[in-house]
């Protein structure tokens, strides 16, 4: 390693090197090993003039860092679809929504006028609800007659929007009594 | 006088940082490497002050280069590296307390000013025996060094590293161009880092 290298970088400790040099500087930091045991070692000549604490196992701190992050990033990110997939993706689960709120909606609608009372529904979903008011289980096969032929019709002519949804929405549905109120912090951590 | 050496320090250390980040940025995991060599005494100093335990104090320090790692691309250099750094520091250590309940070794830590807090850290030692002994022996071997150095030399370094002067600063004291004083402040440093290898090994 040459002097004038090391004369940079005893430089660019300072903040004293030009910009124009610093660029290269840089990448030689970047790939050579025992320019940065320098730079540890001026920094802790430094330290040490200034109080800081100094001993062995602080120095080792930086190889702990080095295998920590290797782990880190050694961890295989997840695989990412392709920008028009998950487009699709995203449309068809706002699609699958709107069924399931349509549905909940209107089941809701239905079993209020046939049972009375005036229950506001939510689709069935396992966890991860806004709504924390009291339930009570719905069953939508136990409905009247009429409702389960209004169901299963409205179930039939958005079934390609959202059949998945709808799968988890048939066995019950839960109804808040009415005059519940919406919990807004909910979900949020 | 502290407090000028630290403001200047600070200054010239803000600039090589900021470069080192937009490599860390840019994927360059070896720029993120030199910034954890340069900051990881000051951290441990820091952490330490709130957990007395030397080996958890290394473990939430190397949390806390973990953690900036981790959120650098967050880091948009409206404040400088190390006040970033310092900040999540603070936070990590206060966390390791309550989720141990302990006590801290030191209260007072100013969370908004890392430069007050460094004056703070300077005259409240928190080392265990240990780290005294061994810092002790690193300095005694380090001013020896420089009291050998030859007097252009010895002079350059302690102007910069002691007093925080700038490159142009010390040529004007020293009356000399402040190539000459590039060169000789890595001539002083190399010098040194010779004395003091045999330690480190």
């Amino acid at each position: 390693m040459s002097d004038m290298l090391r004369e940079q970088l005893s430089a660019f400790m300072d903040g004293e090197l030009p910009r124009e040099e610093c660029k290269l500087l840089l990448k030689r930091v970047s790939t050579n090993a025992e320019l940065r045991e320098c730079w540890n070692k001026w920094h802790l000549i430094g330290d040490t003039l200034h109080g800081e604490m100094t001993d062995d196992q602080i120095q080792n701190l930086a190889q702990r860092v080095e295998r920590e992050l290797d782990a880190v990033t050694a961890q295989p990110a997840p695989l990412r679809p392709p920008r028009e997939h998950r487009l699709m993706r995203r449309s068809a689960a706002v699609a699958a929504g709107v069924a399931v709120i349509g549905v909940a909606g209107l089941v809701g609608a239905l079993v209020s006028r046939q049972v009375g009372g005036g229950p506001v529904l939510v689709p069935g979903a396992s966890g991860g609800s806004a709504v924390s008011a009291p339930t009570q289980q719905v069953d939508w096969r136990n409905a009247p007659q009429p409702v389960r032929v209004e169901l299963s019709s409205y179930l039939l002519m958005h079934e390609p929007y959202g059949a998945g949804s709808m799968v988890l929405a048939q066995p019950g549905v839960r109804s808040a009594a009415a005059g519940s109120r919406l919990s807004a912090g909910a979900g949020g951590s | 006088m502290v407090e000028v050496a630290l403001a200047i320090d600070s200054k010239s250390r803000a600039e090589a940082d900021r470069l080192l980040v937009e490599r860390v940025k840019g994927g360059d995991r070896a720029a993120f490497n030199a910034l954890v060599l340069k900051y990881q005494r000051r951290i441990v100093k820091l952490v330490s002050r709130y957990i007395r335990d030397p080996e958890e104090a290394l473990d939430v320090s190397q949390e806390v280069f973990i953690r900036a790692y981790k959120a650098i691309d967050g880091f948009r250099g409206d404040s400088a590296f190390y006040t970033w750094l310092y900040r999540i520091a603070v936070n990590a250590a206060k966390n390791a307390i309550g989720a141990a309940t302990r006590n801290p070794v030191e209260g007072g830590v100013d969370v908004d000013d890392p430069e007050l807090s460094e004056i703070q850290l300077k005259m409240t030692d928190v080392s265990s025996p240990e780290r005294l002994i061994y810092t002790d022996e690193l300095k005694r071997t380090i001013n020896a060094a420089i009291d050998d150095l030859p007097p252009e030399l010895r002079r350059a370094i302690i102007l910069r590293e002691l007093e925080g002067l700038s490159y142009e600063e010390i040529a004007q004291a020293m009356k000399c161009p402040v190539g000459t004083v590039r060169s000789r402040i890595f001539r002083a440093r190399d010098a040194i880092t010779r004395r003091i290898e045999p330690l480190l090994e």
